[in-house]
């Protein structure tokens, strides 16, 4: 499924008694959408950022930069992330450059229900993983 | 070197854009050509197995009449000897040579046949694999320019005047604001309705005249004339 079609599709869509709010970004100027920015009703400091490739639709949520650490604490919490990433439920985390990230990874396959559900799993994943690390931030 | 180890090597240079260093439109183009060729080479290879098989069995099946031929022959020369007619016996022994003969050209055919079935096979395989190597190492960077879109919009969008160092504090703080607020209106509107019920009964008791009944200016004049 195209990011045009998944924007179509899931603005507005209803899953799990949450709403979800689709605004796609255009990053080149030739009118290709590159990525779009999903809203879980609820969750609106925590959007999700949606690619895909040929093979993938890649969900990302920004936890925290790498600044907002306890430098005292980085190491220790860089230890819990990879054993905690393997508990949660259809969400990874990891960071990208400085950024620490939750994210999930699905085939483009996969059916829009499953896709709306694993979105909003992902932001309450999103919310647990921060208050549970708060400790961990300035 | 493989997609992982520069991926890795990026890391560990410290690059700033790591998807940079492993992004190349040329590189992806490349691999996309690679594909397409080995694809195309498969096709190729498919025709040409689809053929050589054929021939393969054709021959076989020859192979196997002039077998048969032979040991048919063979037992003309036997009664031949037996009823002591030597010349009739060289005739097919002659004949036999012939059919041996035959036999002897056509075995090589036979076995260079199976040898072109076996290399064509081999090399699908080959090409199979390249291919599924290709590809994978096509979707890795793939994901790679994935995340780096992800990771472009999140930049400007995280520019909007949280300060950086206490940006996922505040978020929490405010998600977590906004998840009690919704708590408490739904629990002010439940004990909003509790009470509606409970002054829905009261009045109906009160109607029906039991409970508390509001003082009546009659009953209090009743009372004092008393």
């Amino acid at each position: 499924m195209s990011l045009k079609e998944l924007a179509i599709q899931l603005s507005g869509y209803i899953q799990d008694g949450y709403s979800l709010d689709v605004l796609p970004i255009q990053e080149n100027g030739n009118g290709e959408i590159s990525v779009l920015q999903i809203t879980v009703e609820g969750f609106d400091e925590l959007p999700i950022f949606v690619t895909s490739t040929d093979e993938q639709i890649l969900c990302v949520t920004n936890l925290f930069q790498k600044e907002e650490v306890k430098q005292e604490l980085l190491d220790d919490l860089n230890d819990t992330l990879l054993q905690l990433s393997v508990n949660v439920p259809l969400s990874s985390l990891g960071k990208i450059d400085g950024q620490y990230v939750l994210f999930g990874a699905m085939s483009v396959n996969t059916l829009l229900d499953n896709i709306a559900h694993e979105l909003v799993v992902q932001s309450e994943n999103a919310l647990e993983a921060l208050e549970a690390l708060e400790e961990f931030l300035n | 070197m493989s997609i992982f180890k520069k991926l890795v090597t990026a890391i560990r240079g410290g690059a700033r854009e790591i998807g940079e260093a492993v992004v190349d439109t040329n590189a992806i183009r490349i691999l996309e050509q690679e594909i397409v060729d080995q694809e195309n080479a498969i096709a190729k290879a498919k025709d040409a197995l689809t053929g050589v098989m054929a021939d393969e069995s054709k021959t076989a099946r020859q192979i196997n009449a002039i077998k048969d031929r032979i040991g048919e022959h063979e037992g003309y020369a036997t009664q031949a000897l037996e009823k002591g007619d030597e010349a009739l016996a060289l005739e097919v022994a002659e004949k036999i040579a012939e059919y041996e003969n035959e036999l002897a050209e056509m075995q090589p055919v036979l076995d260079s046949y199976k040898a072109s079935v076996q290399s064509l096979k081999d090399q699908i395989r080959k090409a199979e694999k390249c291919i599924q190597e290709n590809k994978r190492e096509l979707s890795v960077v793939k994901t790679t320019e994935s995340v780096q879109k992800a990771r472009v919009s999140v930049n400007s969008s995280l520019s909007s005047g949280v300060s950086k160092s206490s940006a996922a504090r505040e978020s929490l703080n405010r998600i977590k604001e906004r998840q009690q607020r919704t708590e408490d209106k739904i629990k002010a509107s439940e004990e909003l309705n509790a009470e509606n019920t409970d002054a829905a009964l009261k009045s109906k008791l009160e109607a029906a005249g039991i409970g508390k009944t509001k003082s009546q200016a009659s009953d209090i004049l009743a009372r004092l004339k008393k």
